[in-house]
């Protein structure tokens, strides 16, 4: 279920450097570890605000282990990272969650994150496998196909309690509507490199990664509302100056991505106070829902029948639209093997075909 | 004669704020230490013995000697037990 207005506005006031006025009345029976986690935030509260003693210990208590996580992650990254200049590849963007965690945040722990996500081209997908399979990581579990997904998972153990995911991406969302939005080529050019990781891997420029997060928060997240994507955006938007906000905007339109934006930083200004220039969202809000096809993820907790309808339509020839809907409904072989766990493909499909018809109305995540 | 110690090849600092975490890259075994007991660690990082970090310690609190020993101690054995602290050669800084 997604949260309430009062309970985003009661947990944002409660984080640091947000230009909320704390001395706001905040209903702290409502403050759980359970909620600070749902939304990312726990390393971000600003325990003096906290009343509750409880939390306050646990929260502390966690530091350690958010620190000795994050330093073995980075270790990590920066020996694969290395390793892709060994083998000559240097044509691969780190986004989302690491990038603004090494790039927004005082401290990178303070950003939760499952995974780190990597774009790169997908005519090099296999020599990226190679590096991975060379520095111990495995390919995780997952369905795959020409529209399906655009993205493939490998894990490594760091040690027996923490272990790195690499999301790789190929296309920047699944979501068909938005799969253009960005090209690995595009990333480059505009991006930069960071101290913290040696100057090996690019990350997205400021203007590049506003927009992936407003992208990301209705496009993959469409019925969530978690205050770290939120606060991502707020903290992206505010590293921006008078120039950047018309770039930006002459971007979100061009990439028919000016409503999502609208939507992400108005949300930031109403729960951080975002300082934004006064005209930003009437300008983005300016372009015509009809020319904007990701629009229609505005409405949210949309049934999976309409997201499937969404991307249908974003599919450009009836050939294209047959091909995902049928690798939609009969994944690979040995995918639904594994997943249905049984050895007979005909069940397999089946149990899978009852399972799409029943959630064809549900909400998805 | 009192004893050098060195935090361990394979152990990574980080300071956090006044804290400081010591994690075993190896085993992924992490100990948090507080203010005073990351000042302690660079003390005796920076090639003093454990009687001159205590001596250090007690002068930087306000503190007689005799009444931080027994923490010194304590903090000393635990973080050698856990293998985050080795003994060292007086010489080695």
């Amino acid at each position: 279920m997604r949260p309430t207005p009062q309970d985003l506005t009661d947990l944002a006031n409660l984080m640091h450097n947000t230009g909320v006025d704390k001395n706001q009345e905040i209903d702290h029976s409502n403050i759980t570890l359970e909620k600070l986690d749902y939304h990312g935030i726990s390393a971000l509260i600003n325990q003096n605000a906290l009343f509750d003693k409880t939390l306050k210990t646990e929260l502390s208590k966690r530091k350690p282990l958010l620190v000795a996580n994050e330093v073995l992650k980075h270790k990590e990254l920066l020996s694969l990272f290395k390793a892709f200049q060994t083998a000559g590849l240097d044509k691969y963007v780190i986004f989302k969650g690491t990038a603004l965690a090494y790039s927004c945040y005082e401290k990178p722990w303070q950003r939760p994150r499952s995974d780190t996500d990597i774009f790169i081209s997908k005519e090099e997908l296999d020599l990226f496998a190679s590096v991975f399979e060379r520095q111990g990581y495995q390919k995780l579990f997952a369905t795959s196909g020409e529209y399906i997904s655009y993205q493939t998972t490998f894990g490594k153990h760091l040690t027996p309690n923490s272990t790195l995911n690499l999301d790789v991406h190929w296309r920047i969302s699944n979501r068909q509507c938005l799969t253009h939005a960005f090209s690995i080529d595009e990333l480059l050019l505009g991006g930069t490199t960071l101290d913290s990781f040696a100057h090996t891997a690019v990350i997205p420029s400021t203007i590049n990664s506003l927009l992936i997060c407003c992208l990301h928060r209705l496009g993959h997240h469409n019925n969530e509302e978690r205050l770290a994507w939120l606060y991502d955006i707020h903290l992206l938007a505010s590293g921006l100056g008078d120039t950047d906000w018309a770039t930006f905007i002459a971007s979100a339109r061009d990439k028919k991505l000016a409503r999502l934006c609208a939507d992400g930083l108005t949300c930031s200004v109403e729960y951080f106070h975002t300082n934004i220039p006064d005209d930003t969202v009437a300008k983005l809000n300016a372009s015509p829902l009809t020319d904007e096809p990701s629009s229609a993820l505005l409405k949210r907790g949309l049934p999976a029948w309409k997201l499937l309808l969404i991307d249908l339509k974003a599919i450009s020839t009836y050939k294209n639209k047959l091909k995902f809907l049928f690798e939609m409904a009969f994944p690979p072989p040995s995918y639904i093997l594994k997943k249905m766990n049984t050895n007979s493909l005909l069940k397999a499909y089946m149990v899978r075909a009852w399972q799409g018809i029943i959630g064809l109305n549900k909400t998805k995540k | 004669m009192s004893p050098h110690y060195q935090i361990s090849e394979h152990v990574s600092l980080t300071e956090v704020d006044n804290d400081a975490v010591l994690l075993d890259c190896e085993s992924g075994a992490y100990f948090g230490l507080n203010h005073v007991g990351l000042m302690l660690v660079n003390l005796l990082q920076q090639g003093l013995n454990q009687e001159a970090a205590q001596r250090k310690l007690a002068a930087h609190y306000n503190v007689s000697e005799p009444q931080i020993v027994d923490d010194i101690n304590a903090l000393i054995n635990e973080m050698l037990q856990r293998n985050l602290l080795n003994k060292s050669d007086p010489q080695t800084p």
